[in-house]
């Protein structure tokens, strides 16, 4: 079968259009695809989950630090400077950590808006960790953690 | 018939469903009074579910379960509807929970102490029962207890009470035997659970309508619905002494 040349131009422009939302999808957003019907039984977080590998890496690599603080038993320092976390909400958050203990730790969702990042994790191998955190002054800090166990 | 009565101190904390009650068919006395005797004092009953599971799923099922569960004890022959008394109360936050059940202790001159305590829930694989909270941006997320904050709560439990946490792993977690130990009361706990249309022998059927339980899932999905698995009941917990 042979395409008109119209058919070819059409065909073209259609797939550049495409590849063109595609790299501007990459170049704006944390996240290639999720798979929003299929959820994880116990957080509700989307199960499927592909994360760009192009991806600003600021606001994990603050929550990394925040998580690796408080493995190495400095949770109450750490959540000491979250904003959105009051007294009795990061007592609670460290004497969960106490209670489950933090041995590692797995990126499996992360959603963007402004200059606010929220990171699902899967906390070893129980998907039950958010870190959310806020780009204040150029710099990203934590600002909310919820450990399940 | 003394049933399933509003909250005055938290009427923001959704209460009862006569209608539902009296539709839902089948007393078969799962889960109703086992170690009450005949007493001349009134008896109070606090079945508790969580709604708001908005990721997770489960509130109509937890809702179906708590209605059968109070619909069984107010047919149970132990049941004196003139003076026993079953409340069903919808909880969303631990602060509701915390509410609910230390608020009990408000009826006593008027409905007598907690004979039965049962919650209907998700279940965490170490820290028990979840409720949910607002994150910063006002989204639900999940909320738990730490394993010693129950162990705190005031419960104005009778000296016959149970406990039933009905969800997912506390029988196997240590949940339940440290509430049995930190209240002195008789604990019912899950390994794993499943919901069923009958409280013996069957795991599915109640999507059609009817009484609707909760139950220990007796295996996975294969070995349930191949192998024919029955259900469990929930596994006892007596009070040792120590606790959380």
């Amino acid at each position: 079968m042979t395409l008109k040349p119209r058919t070819t131009k059409a065909l073209w422009a259609g797939l550049g259009i495409m590849a063109v939302v595609f790299v501007y999808h990459l170049a704006t957003s944390s996240v290639v695809f999720r798979v929003p019907l299929i959820q994880d039984d116990h957080s509700g977080e989307p199960r499927f989950v592909l994360l760009n590998p192009f991806r600003n890496r600021g606001p994990e690599k603050a929550a990394d630090q925040a998580l690796l603080s408080i493995k190495n038993g400095h949770c109450k320092e750490t959540v000491e400077s979250a904003l959105d976390m009051d007294p009795e909400r990061r007592t609670h958050i460290c004497g969960m950590f106490k209670d489950l203990g933090l041995a590692d730790w797995e990126l499996r969702n992360r959603k963007d808006s402004g200059n606010e990042s929220e990171l699902y994790y899967w906390h070893d191998g129980y998907p039950s960790l958010w870190v959310y955190v806020r780009k204040t002054a150029g710099t990203w800090k934590v600002t909310w953690i919820n450990v399940i166990g | 018939m003394r049933q399933a009565q509003a909250n005055p101190q938290a009427p923001d904390i959704r209460v009862s469903d006569p209608q539902q009650s009296q539709k839902t068919p089948g007393a078969r006395g799962a889960g109703g009074p086992q170690n009450a005797p005949q007493s001349a004092s009134p008896r109070l009953y606090a079945i508790v579910y969580t709604r708001g599971n908005k990721g997770e799923g489960g509130d109509q099922d937890f809702r179906n379960a708590a209605f059968t569960r109070a619909y069984d004890i107010m047919h149970s022959k132990d049941f004196d509807p003139k003076k026993d008394t079953v409340l069903v109360y919808a909880v969303q936050t631990k602060d509701d929970f915390r509410g609910v059940v230390e608020g009990l202790s408000n009826y006593e001159k008027q409905l007598g102490k907690v004979e039965q305590l049962a919650l209907f829930s998700h279940g965490g694989r170490k820290d028990g029962p979840i409720f949910h909270i607002q994150d910063p941006k006002g989204e639900w997320r999940q909320d738990q207890f730490r394993q010693d904050e129950l162990g705190q709560f005031k419960i104005n439990f009778s000296p016959t009470a149970t406990a039933d946490f009905m969800m997912c792993h506390t029988a196997q977690n240590g949940y339940a035997q440290a509430f049995a130990d930190a209240h002195g009361v008789h604990t019912r706990g899950f390994g794993d659970t499943v919901f069923s249309s009958d409280p013996a022998n069957k795991v599915h059927g109640y999507e059609s309508g009817g009484p609707e339980y909760m139950l220990g899932s007796g295996g996975n999905w294969f070995q349930r619905h191949i192998l024919g698995a029955p259900p469990k009941q929930a596994q006892d917990f007596y009070p040792k002494g120590g606790g959380w």
